[in-house]
């Protein structure tokens, strides 16, 4: 067994060990963002009687806020805190004498939760998709599907990246939660998790859509949706992709940079 | 007496704390203001695409809004720090030392840490309150505004109770963190006006889980007409959520088996 199949075990089972809690944390979370965003929306369109909203139905909204608000909790992955704690208190020192890639482990133990929480985004979407369109399945659905969620991966790594850097400022600050809560609220917002981008003035969407918090999150859920053509997703897709090689060594930096500041005593 | 002599002692280790840490001080400040900055800014792309909301035009809800940010910012700088540590009191058994305490145990772990950098956001907080109460077409007396003010300071204690509520099962499940992430993704529903919720959500939000009357109701109140109705009912369901999260701390208490798990 290679290390990294004993690195996924071992954070599956960390996942499951308190079932109670994840189960009405997660049933709970999803439920609930849905039902608000639900309401909020019936009440607008019911207000100004309207059937449609930039393109977007009310149903069609409804799987938007059941699939956006997972695929922020899937970029999220192992959450705030995953390095910094052990930088604050000097428990990095393990990964530094262990013979594997410090990184590398953290990157695999924090991808371990965004892909459970993939397959949660796939039987959630599932039974959303079963009760809120009531249009056949069609073989174009299955792709975008697939392809959707393979996406999501590839933006949890660049959000790895972007949490990683947050999360590298222990090395020098005492307490750096408050980075990681910052990079929730701007990406949730600006990546459309809270209103759908189209709702956003245009001029104001140009900007957004050159950031990287659109293409990891509007970008998949739109693919998945089928709110974009293929050729949108693709365009989406590289945008993302050319911010990960900046991310990418930002952070190598970043590390080089804090190993140096270390002193594995823990503060 | 003593209790107050004990919470401005509070104050003072808090403060002199805050003081050691500046970095983190000031990271907590600006992270403050990006959530005021998104809560903000969520409201202002709506009403670009809606006329109104649940009945209240832009200056109400950005009042409504603004009161929402002053609880948040009472909460974050009075109970926040303290409940968050709760949990990991639970789990780790290292209530055990408050228990000891002759005090309450519930005052101490509930008041214990003052958040010194989310006083200057409580500031900031007052200071966008006060500039859509300016913006606010619809007229008020100033005993209005105290009224407000007072059902607003309920709905803060509320606000701690239904927390407690969420984190109080750990006693039971012994895991490090309760149910502070449902509770926090039930803080969605604070921030949005009760009128939008119809049938079995209307119910779980302003009875049995009472979200909605933190801001919504006093909000309510306040743009008039007069409601005594909703009055009634706010005072009656936050009684009962006291005397609900008192009994379950009691027996929380009862089922805490001190060792760290």
């Amino acid at each position: 067994m290679s290390w990294q199949s004993k690195v996924v075990s071992t954070e599956i089972r960390k996942i499951l060990a308190y079932r109670s809690d994840f189960w009405i944390n997660f049933l709970g979370q999803t439920l609930i963002q849905l039902f608000i965003a639900r309401a909020l929306w019936q009440s607008i369109f019911e207000s100004n009687g309207l059937t449609e909203m930039k393109g977007l139905t009310l149903p069609q909204l409804t799987l938007y806020y059941l699939v956006a608000p997972l695929t922020m909790k899937i970029l999220m992955g192992e959450n705030i805190g995953f390095l910094s704690r052990e930088i604050y208190d000097g428990g990095l020192n393990r990964y530094l004498v262990w013979p594997l890639p410090p990184l590398g482990y953290k990157a695999l133990t924090f991808l371990t939760y965004s892909c459970f929480y993939l397959a949660q985004l796939l039987i959630i979407y599932s039974i959303g998709r079963l009760l809120l369109d009531d249009s056949p399945y069609q073989l174009e659905e299955l792709v975008r599907l697939i392809l959707g969620m393979g996406y999501i991966l590839v933006a949890a790594i660049g959000y790895f990246f972007l949490m990683s850097l947050c999360e590298m400022v222990a090395f020098w600050a005492d307490n750096t939660w408050t980075l990681g809560v910052m990079l929730r609220f701007v990406a949730a917002f600006l990546g459309g998790a809270f209103i759908p981008l189209t709702f956003f003035p245009e001029n104001l969407r140009h900007i957004i859509e050159f950031l990287p918090f659109a293409s990891m999150i509007s970008g998949p859920v739109n693919l998945i949706l089928g709110r974009a053509s293929f050729m949108e997703s693709l365009t989406a897709f590289l945008i993302m992709l050319a911010w990960l090689p900046i991310l990418y060594f930002s952070v190598m930096k970043l590390w080089k940079k804090g190993n140096l500041q270390y002193t594995g005593v823990g503060m | 007496m003593r209790y107050l002599r004990l919470y401005l002692h509070f104050l003072r280790f808090s403060f002199s704390r805050a003081m050691e840490f500046r970095l983190d001080f000031t990271f907590k400040i600006i992270m403050d203001c990006f959530f005021y900055l998104v809560n903000l800014s969520f409201y202002k792309i709506l009403f670009m695409n809606t006329p109104t909301l649940a009945g209240w035009s832009e200056d109400q809800a950005f009042v409504f809004v603004s009161s929402y940010l002053f609880i948040d910012a009472l909460h974050m700088t009075v109970f926040a720090s303290n409940m968050w540590w709760l949990p990991f009191f639970v789990n780790r058994g290292d209530l055990d030392s408050y228990l000891t305490r002759p005090v309450s145990t519930l005052f101490f772990i509930s008041l214990r840490d003052f958040a010194a950098n989310s006083f200057v956001n409580l500031l900031i907080a007052i200071g966008i309150f006060s500039y859509a109460l300016t913006n606010l077409q619809t007229p008020y007396t100033l005993g209005q505004l105290f009224f407000y003010l007072g059902l607003i300071l309920n709905g803060w204690l509320l606000h701690y109770v239904l927390q407690m509520i969420f984190i109080i099962p750990v006693f039971w499940t012994q895991s490090s963190r309760g149910f502070n992430d449902f509770f926090f993704s039930m803080g969605m529903a604070i921030e949005r006006p009760d009128l939008i919720y119809r049938g079995w959500l209307r119910y779980l939000l302003t009875m049995i889980l009472p979200f909605s009357l933190i801001v919504s109701f006093p909000a309510r109140v306040f743009f008039g007409p007069e409601t005594p109705n909703l009055l009634t009912h706010l005072f009656v369901v936050t009684i009962v959520m006291w005397a609900i999260m008192l009994l379950l701390w009691k027996r929380g208490l009862r089922a805490y088996s001190s060792a760290s798990s």
